[in-house]
């Protein structure tokens, strides 16, 4: 069945479900997509969870489905490009298609994380979003990409390190689950940046001295003075320009950013947090993926909660890394060394076992809290769809 | 009338900013920068937690402000943003 005919006509629920569980593909990616917009439509969140586990395929598959939104802020579009289909003519459904396989692999062969919900999720991304959108974001279920304005911006999908920053973010909501605003919001970027920049450094085979350890480089067209959006190397150095002005990122505590935009400065104070993962992944040199990912990975995964603080992180990951290398081990040092190098002082180990104790709980219950994350994006996004 | 709209966050985290005062605006401009205000004054701004990388905006109508987000923006509030970011400071 053309999925013309899937989306257009007036088709109950149950023959959409037939589609999503027997159909080709496409077909499938297509239905499972009106069953939620429709569960969506009537409230019906527990039931689209459980739709969602009843129509998914088995666990440990690569699932990736490209829309294009051809221009519109309509989600998700039209269906372009499902897993295993032909490369598209289209370089942004193709660099999007790869890109989200880069970091599905990326993910399961380093910390066997099997995609964004460690359940085999979809992951869905939207290309051409918008008219001349100069953004890409992860907004609580798929990733969405715009064509950049050609003036400053070039379009979203041409980096790597950009497609592996949105899905984090989905990682993020699905695990420690940082609120974004403030330090736990500068938190959010930080592993973002930190997981976008080893995504593209374990697929282009880059050790740590390879790297230029650049968020976005690419992104930005001839015209803007500026190499990348970001630096993680050196926070503050990545643009400096007459239209967009210079690159506000601090690299230590005493340049702390006390603004009330962007949420916070949650895209400026997270050049702190940034710099220490640079400073850790040198130290220790080789992959960074392989042990500073790692310690990364364990924090994000099992170590912080919605409120955490760069204090917070800054213990967990130095209790992360006693836990995998051993204490006293060379990470551990590096770790600990990292964070003092912008400001920041590891609690002593008494103070760090007693907040352990204290996070011990909300581990165990991450399933629960899980569950409820998609909820609550649903929610929003259901809020918005009932506006129009 | 004056509207200042501030658009910071987006992945690139690169704030832009624009000023709008309705006295220095041809009479054409002036009524349709009003006629924007007035309509989206009208729609009540909905409160919803912040997305990763989606932009938010501070817009202040005579000194009257709200905050909101690219996730949660109404139609009459995204006009308005459009066109006061679309234009010069004046």
């Amino acid at each position: 069945m053309p999925h013309s005919h899937i989306c257009c006509s007036i088709i109950p629920p149950h023959i959409f479900r037939n589609i999503a569980e027997h159909g080709d593909d496409d077909e499938r990616a297509q239905a499972r997509h009106m069953l939620e917009e429709s569960a969506e439509v009537r409230g019906e969140r527990r039931a689209l969870g459980l739709m969602a586990s009843a129509i998914a395929l088995p666990a440990g598959e690569k699932r990736r489905t490209i829309f294009d939104a051809q221009s519109t802020r309509d989600l998700p579009g039209k269906l372009v490009r499902s897993e295993g289909s032909k490369a598209s003519r289209d370089a942004a459904v193709n660099e999007a298609y790869d890109g989200s396989g880069a970091t599905y692999d990326f993910f399961k062969k380093n910390y066997a994380r099997n995609s964004i919900d460690d359940k085999g999720l979809r992951l869905d991304s939207s290309v051409h979003y918008g008219v001349k959108f100069s953004n890409a974001q992860w907004n609580g279920r798929q990733m969405l990409y715009g064509d950049g304005d050609g003036k400053l911006f070039n379009r979203f999908t041409a980096a790597l390190d950009i497609i592996g920053h949105e899905l984090t973010h989905g990682i993020t909501q699905y695990t420690a689950a940082l609120e974004y605003h403030d330090q736990s919001g500068a938190l959010n970027e930080h592993f973002s940046d930190v997981f976008g920049i080893l995504v593209k450094q374990y697929t282009r085979k880059l050790t740590a001295a390879k790297s230029d350890w650049l968020i976005g480089a690419g992104l930005f067209t001839k015209e803007v003075h500026g190499i990348a959006v970001r630096s993680m190397k050196a926070p503050g150095t990545a643009y400096d320009d007459k239209v967009i002005g210079k690159d506000p990122q601090p690299a230590h505590m005493q340049n702390y950013s006390k603004t009330t935009g962007d949420n916070g400065g949650v895209h400026v104070n997270s050049g702190i947090p940034n710099h220490v993962f640079y400073l850790v992944a040198t130290k220790l040199g080789g992959k960074a993926w392989e042990v500073a990912g790692r310690i990364w990975y364990d924090t994000l995964t099992r170590r912080l909660t919605r409120t955490s603080n760069f204090q917070a992180c800054a213990d967990a990951t130095h209790a992360a890394a006693g836990e995998r290398y051993g204490k006293n081990s060379a990470p551990q040092q590096a770790v600990l060394e990292a964070w003092k190098a912008v400001g920041i002082d590891v609690a002593a180990p008494a103070v760090v076992a007693a907040a352990r104790l204290k996070i011990a709980k909300p581990t165990f219950s991450i399933p629960s809290a899980a569950a409820e994350v998609p909820a609550m994006a649903i929610a929003s996004t259901s809020a918005r769809r009932a506006r129009r | 009338m004056r509207v200042m709209v501030e658009r910071s966050g987006g992945f690139a985290g690169i704030a832009s900013r624009r000023d709008v005062d309705s006295a220095s605006l041809d009479a054409l401009e002036a009524a349709t920068l009003e006629r924007l205000a007035h309509d989206a004054l009208t729609v009540a701004v909905p409160q919803s937690p912040p997305m990763p990388d989606a932009y938010r905006y501070d817009v202040s109508i005579d000194g009257n402000s709200r905050t909101m987000s690219e996730t949660s923006l109404p139609s009459e509030w995204r006009s308005l943003i459009e066109w006061v970011l679309a234009r010069a400071d004046s």
